[in-house]
Order: structure tokens, then sequence, then C-alpha cells
């Protein structure tokens, strides 16, 4: 793993996300092979007549506050070339509150941002400071962008997915 | 105030994401491609907040309110909060004829608090008619009742008379997540919470022991008769004191004796000692007062046995400057 990778990637967001939300679907045309396909769902239970649930993950279309939903991005390199230095990076939705991330693939590691993008690091190195100035251990709540940062590259062809957990406000 | 500032965090944690706001969310993923720098962002994710059905009835009243027989307005305090995520009106209905209490309340009306000062104010605040003035909240926002009835005659101290008021959603109610279609804010649909888009509280007045009231006012008037402006006074001053006895409750108020000491720097006049308008004299003797003599500097009046029922006692005097 090459620590001197991930910072350079973590300088690289700012101009890159700063264009992105000004010319919004300016910058969706890539010339690049990596697809990214986000999926909304939310989880329900059901009671089967012998009285054993079974938890059923269906499509998300409406939600109402304390719902949780889940956000599950599938990346595919659908290009003959492989992709290196990738970072996907999913702002946590407003009026959403971070909850829990899935497991990763292999090679992927998962990092978060409390200060609207600019920082990116494990949560346990974040701190946030409260309205009196002082400064606590960032947590769950705080975090405003969420990032998965490879540590290999995607060959042709080879795809994955990652997944988080949000609660609506 | 410890208990107030958790209140108000738990209200702060009710307020929910407004019914039709849009939840968006669009990922991106930047990496190189033989040799170049590539971007490319997600399919939008965009999700409508339905509105939450949801609110909270509660009888407010620390205690049982002390009401006595034949009295003609008391009010029980409730407080109706929505506790959904968008705007919600009520239907409002008053049931008297409970099990577990003494009496039913008469004519049991609904008012709003309409100047929020939290207490009844018989002028002020407002008649609710079904259909007319539903009340209409926003999320999160309180709205005080009160509940206004009359009490029977009749009644034994400590008798219990209960009233209920229930509370219905208008757009709906029934089995918590039941969705109703398109009655949510913003044209979104309207989701049934947890309360089932209904509630109820009762609420408790009993009838108190007998009290005695007295209320006492003065007049001062110059030496030539003109009465003075309020504060003022001269040496010429005479001042009449009035003194308003009456009962409420329920029960005989016992040998009830006013005794009203003649305050410093004033002098009895005598001779002006009166009951109801009629002349008491100064003496201790057979009528119903005397000045000074059963008790050193006081004016005493006895006025024997006194119920809720009994005539309003009017005792005036006279003293000068001295």
């Amino acid at each position: 793993m090459s620590t001197g990778k991930t910072k350079l990637c973590a300088l690289m967001i700012l101009p890159i996300l700063a264009n992105l939300f000004g010319v919004a679907g300016a910058l969706a045309q890539s010339d690049g092979t990596l697809v990214l396909q986000a999926v909304a769902e939310v989880e329900i239970v059901q009671e089967n007549p012998d009285g054993t649930r079974v938890v059923q993950r269906i499509p998300a279309e409406t939600v109402v506050p304390g719902d949780e939903v889940i956000y599950t991005l599938v990346y595919d390199n659908q290009g003959a070339d492989p992709a290196d230095d990738i970072f996907i990076t999913n702002p946590i939705p407003e009026h959403m509150e971070f909850r829990r991330a899935a497991a990763n693939p292999a090679g992927l590691e998962t990092v978060f941002s409390v200060d609207g993008g600019h920082v990116f690091g494990p949560l346990s190195d974040l701190t946030v400071s409260d309205s009196a100035g002082q400064t606590r251990q960032a947590t769950p709540q705080d975090c405003t962008h969420i990032q998965w940062q490879f540590t290999r590259s995607l060959a042709p062809g080879e795809t994955g997915q990652v997944s988080y957990t949000t609660r609506l406000l | 105030m410890t208990l107030m500032l958790g209140l108000h965090a738990t209200v702060a944690e009710a307020v929910g994401t407004p019914a039709g706001t849009l939840i968006n969310s669009q990922a991106v993923v930047n990496y190189t491609q033989t040799g170049q720098d590539m971007t490319t962002v997600s399919n939008l994710l965009s999700l409508p907040v339905n509105e939450v059905l949801d609110f909270t009835l509660a009888w407010q009243d620390a205690a049982e309110v002390p009401a006595y027989a034949g009295d003609p307005n008391v009010a029980l305090t409730f407080r109706l909060q929505n506790t959904g995520n968008g705007w919600e009106t009520f239907l409002l209905t008053v049931i008297s004829a409970l099990s577990g209490d003494d009496f039913d309340p008469l004519a049991p009306e609904v008012h709003f608090d309409t100047n929020d000062n939290g207490l009844y104010d018989p002028l002020l605040d407002d008649l609710y008619t079904e259909g007319v003035n539903d009340p209409e909240l926003a999320a999160d926002e309180p709205l005080t009742v009160f509940l206004v009835s009359q009490v029977p005659a009749n009644l034994a101290t400590d008798d219990r008379g209960h009233l209920k008021l229930a509370a219905g959603s208008e757009e709906g109610y029934g089995v918590p997540g039941t969705v109703i279609h398109g009655q949510g804010d913003n044209g979104t649909d309207a989701i049934i919470g947890l309360g089932g888009g209904f509630a109820e509280a009762t609420g408790t007045m009993r009838l108190a022991a007998v009290q005695v009231n007295l209320a006492k006012t003065a007049v001062v008037t110059s030496g030539n008769g003109q009465v003075m402006a309020a504060g003022t006074v001269d040496t010429t001053s005479i001042i009449t004191y009035n003194i308003a006895v009456s009962v409420s409750g329920n029960g005989t108020a016992r040998d009830v004796v006013v005794t009203d000491p003649i305050p410093l720097g004033t002098v009895y006049q005598p001779g002006t000692l009166f009951l109801n308008d009629t002349p008491i004299t100064d003496a201790a003797d057979s009528d119903a007062g005397d000045v000074f003599e059963l008790m050193q500097g006081a004016v005493t009046i006895a006025l024997g046995d006194m119920t809720a029922d009994s005539s309003t006692q009017r005792i005036s005097f006279q003293v000068a400057l001295e």
C-alpha cells in the first residue's frame, strides 16, 4: 500500500470536485471506460407464516424521517485498459446522516471527510469543533463525504461494488 | 430548569426532514487510464420525502383541577403537538360520559389558547367548532387547548369528573404504516405514524372543600366628600373600607368571623360600621359586630355559617388620617 499515492489523490480531488459541482453534468462525459452505477435500497422485514423473518432489500422509491437507506455503487471497467489511482467519492446526501459502511472488496480502503470534502482520512483521525470552540473526536454523524480509495488497479472487465448506509433525519 | 432543557432537546429531535424534500445523491469516480486523469459521475438518485402523520396529546394540569358544585367555568388544559414532518389539520372531540368518575362535567367546550399565555381567558380564547376552525399545525408546532365545562350542583367534596379530548388527523387514521396516496404536503404520500393518526387524553377535576374568600377595597374621599384620585390623600381624607365575604367550594364554613385591624396612622370613625348597608353598633352587644371590644384595635364581624349558596356579605367602615 502506498501512503504517498493516497495523499496525492486527496490533493487532486479539490479542483475536480469544484468543477463537478460548478458545471453539473458537464464532466459526466468522460473518455474513460470506468462506469459507476448508484443504487438506493431499503430493507424490509417479512414474516413468514411459520414465524421466521426474512430481511429483503428493495429499491428505495420514497423515504420518511428515520428510514435507513443503503446506497450501493457498482463500478465496472468496461474498457480494454486498466484503471489506476481510483477513488470513488460520495457526498452524504443532505438531510441524511451516515450510519455505517459495508465491508470492502480486497484492495479498497474507506476514508471520510467531516469538513465538506476538503480533508479525508480514517474517521478516528478526524476531529470537529463544536460551537464553543472545543475540539472533539468526529463521529459517523459528522461525516459529509465517504470515499473509497483503491490500492490496486482495476483490470479490464473487472467489476465490484461498495456500499454504505444512511438514515434520514 | 434541567427538565425544561431536556424537553427542548427531545422536541428538537422530533423535527424531521420536511415532507416533499428531495434527497439527492450522486457519486463520482476519479482515476487514471493510459496516463490520463479521468472523472466519471454516477447516475443521480433522487428520493422524495413522504409525510409522516404523527402527533401527541397530553393533559397538562399538574394535579386534579379544583372545582366547586355549580362552578360555571372549569378549564382543563391539554397540549396537542404535531410530531410529524408536515402540516397537519386536526379534528377534536370531547367526551364527558366516562367511567371511573363521580359526575359528568356539563356543556363541555374546546377553546384554543388564542393569546398563548397557558391560562384560560374566557373573553380571549376562541371557541372551537368542528369543520369551522379545525387547528392546523406546522411540523413540530404545539397548541394548548382548554376543555371548559360546568360542574353540576349537589356534589360532595372530592367528587371527581373526567373529560376526555380526542384528536384525529384530518388526512386519515388507521394502522401505522398505512399509505394515504397524495395526502401529504407538496403532493407526497402521507404515511400514518406510530400513533395511528389518533390520540386521546383524559383530564380530571375534583370538588374542592369549602373556601372563604375575602375581597377588600378602599375609597378615599376628601373632607368635602369628593372622591380623590387613586393614591392621593390629604389631612381631611376619609377612607371607606369595603370587605366582600363569599364562600366557594363544597360544604359549609362554620361560624365565619372576620376581623380587620384598623391601619396604623388612621383613626376609626365611630358609628361607621355597616353589614350589608345595615348599621352595626360599635359596642359588643347582640348585633353581629363591634369595634375594639372583642379584639383590640380591630373591627370584628360574625357572619355565622356560610356556603357557596350564601349571598356575598358586605362589611364597610371608615377611618380618618391621624
